[in-house]
């Protein structure tokens, strides 16, 4: 039997580009500082530079994601009405709380850590880690509570937003780890040379699993989804086969999760820079394609 | 104190005949922008090809791109009238950051502050039923209030005034000697994505899967091919 929709009324989307922006950007911001407060909290000297690395893009990070926040409003005056009223069942609500505690203990560790005082960049850092976690875990749940959109309305939602998120900020690092050891080697000492390298070595191999785990997330997610109402069928479909296929199968989690993991995993297509630069990119690429999808593709299925 | 009012509406999809009269009365009603309504009427047609037309020309209708579509009499054109269903657990209200979005304690109408509004559009993202948009010029978040200011009156919402085959019924849910109530009890009542845990208060009587359905008719449904010839 056909069907023919004759007129019906789609109101246009409610979440725009700048938010899938916003989102990766928090991603970038939170995955660097949780690596980085790690690293401290970890207490080896080698794991400094890792440490120092991520403490200078958080800084540069967060203070450009509001932007795309405010200008995403429809009325970007009355931004600060969020934060006189709070409303405790919205994610949203408890966004604007966190990301306020977050760049003021991280921006602490921070200085602590440049100044090199240990026992107070380790206090500030166990305060800071939990607000740099809720500050990408919050968007998961932005997201998971949105119980219209089926892609969105998941429990894994946010564990997948905060896993993508170490995969981008540690793909970040590792490009600037590596960018850093190609223009400084030539004037190093071989033992520094070899802490460079370890820390190179590490960075990837935590990249490959949490990148492991990315997949792991996405394949339970999409094959319980795909037994479970239409809406979800059908999104499953629209992600497999559909309009967003190639992106999200593809270039997300082929060439952005499981070939980067491959070329980490095997330690001759490990010890290649090069080939650890484009892993790092396909990575970093793969992360904005997912939270493109996410973004896009939920809204694609029509409600009414 | 318990509450006495809850407005509701009870919709008889065999009365409507797709006029369009409450969507142009709403429309009138708010001035609502160009492409944003408050209330729509959406509209499908469902049929199968009869296996003896065979050889006559393809149907030139301006809605069918495949000509060869469903023909009379194996058809039947659909209406289904589409407005905020006033939730009694609403999602929209939930997810408001700054409480614009609130539920009346007096009569259960779930309105939007325009006062509070920043415009983030979460509510519609969460709204099941797509109900909200953004309105252009004020930059606010709007949707179908039952004509709070016409109820506050003791009018009926524009909608069902506007109706000239009485298929919209609005009234008090509470009180039992209403006719929302009555037909409630007496008729067999569907309600828009039950499974959503929403408790809408916009009743159908004679709702049609199809019509309701917001998959049907869309441009791509996949598994269409895989599970047709089963």
């Amino acid at each position: 039997m056909e069907i023919q929709l004759l007129y019906n009324v789609f109101h246009h989307e409610s979440v725009s580009m700048l938010i899938a922006i916003y989102f990766h950007i928090v991603g970038l911001h939170a995955g660097c500082s949780i690596v980085s407060i790690t690293a401290t909290l970890i207490g080896k000297k080698e794991y400094k530079p890792v440490a120092k690395i991520g403490a200078i893009f958080v800084i540069i990070l967060f203070s450009i994601s509001p932007i795309f926040l405010l200008t995403d409003l429809f009325q970007p005056l009355r931004f600060w009405y969020l934060f006189i009223h709070f409303n405790p069942t919205s994610p949203l609500s408890w966004g604007t709380f966190i990301l306020c505690a977050y760049p003021v203990f991280t921006g602490i560790y921070i200085y602590f850590l440049f100044k090199g005082n240990v026992r107070w960049s380790k206090i500030f850092g166990v305060i800071s880690l939990p607000t740099a976690i809720g500050v990408h875990g919050y968007t998961g749940f932005v997201l998971g509570f949105a119980k219209a959109r089926v892609l969105w309305n998941t429990a894994v939602m946010p564990s997948y937003f905060l896993a993508s998120a170490m995969i981008s900020g540690m793909a970040f690092m590792l490009i600037v780890a590596l960018i850093r050891y190609r223009f400084t080697y030539q004037d190093k000492p071989l033992e520094d040379r070899e802490k460079d390298l370890e820390i190179i070595d590490l960075l990837s191999k935590w990249l490959a699993g949490f990148m492991i785990l990315n997949v792991f997330y996405v394949f339970s997610d999409l094959t319980v989804m795909y037994y479970h109402t239409e809406d979800a069928f059908e999104t499953v479909e629209l992600v497999r086969l559909g309009k967003f296929s190639f992106l999200y199968i593809w270039v997300d989690n082929v060439f952005g999760n499981i070939v980067p993991a491959l070329i980490i995993v095997f330690k001759k297509t490990r010890r290649s820079h090069l080939l650890l630069l484009i892993a790092a990119i396909l990575a970093s690429i793969g992360v904005f394609i997912m939270r493109y999808v996410m973004v896009f593709g939920g809204q694609y299925v029509p409600l009414s | 104190m318990k509450k006495e009012v809850k407005w509701g509406m009870v919709i008889d999809l065999k009365r409507c005949v797709g006029c369009f009269a409450c969507q142009v009365a709403c429309k009138a009603e708010h001035e609502t922008p160009l492409g944003a309504w408050r209330i729509w009427v959406k509209t499908i047609q469902k049929g199968t090809y009869p296996e003896m037309a065979t050889l006559s020309l393809p149907w030139d209708c301006p809605y069918c791109e495949r000509p060869e579509e469903a023909r009379y009499p194996r058809m039947s054109v659909l209406f289904l009238p589409w407005l905020c269903n006033h939730c009694d657990r609403p999602i929209c209200n939930t997810v408001c950051p700054v409480g614009a979005a609130y539920k009346r304690k007096e009569d259960g109408i779930v309105m939007i502050d325009p006062h509070r509004c920043i415009g983030c559009n979460y509510c519609r993202a969460a709204c099941p039923y797509n109900v909200r948009f953004a309105n252009p010029i004020t930059g606010m978040i709007q949707k179908c209030d039952f004509c709070v200011h016409r109820v506050d009156s003791g009018l009926p919402p524009a909608c069902v005034e506007a109706c000239p085959t009485n298929a919209m019924v609005f009234g008090n849910l509470k009180d039992p000697s209403s006719r929302v109530s009555q037909l409630i009890s007496k008729e067999r009542v569907q309600v828009l994505k039950q499974n959503m845990a929403t408790y809408p208060n916009v009743y159908y009587i004679h709702l049609d899967k199809d019509v309701a359905d917001p998959l049907k008719g869309w441009e791509k449904h996949y598994y269409h091919k895989e599970y047709e010839n089963l």
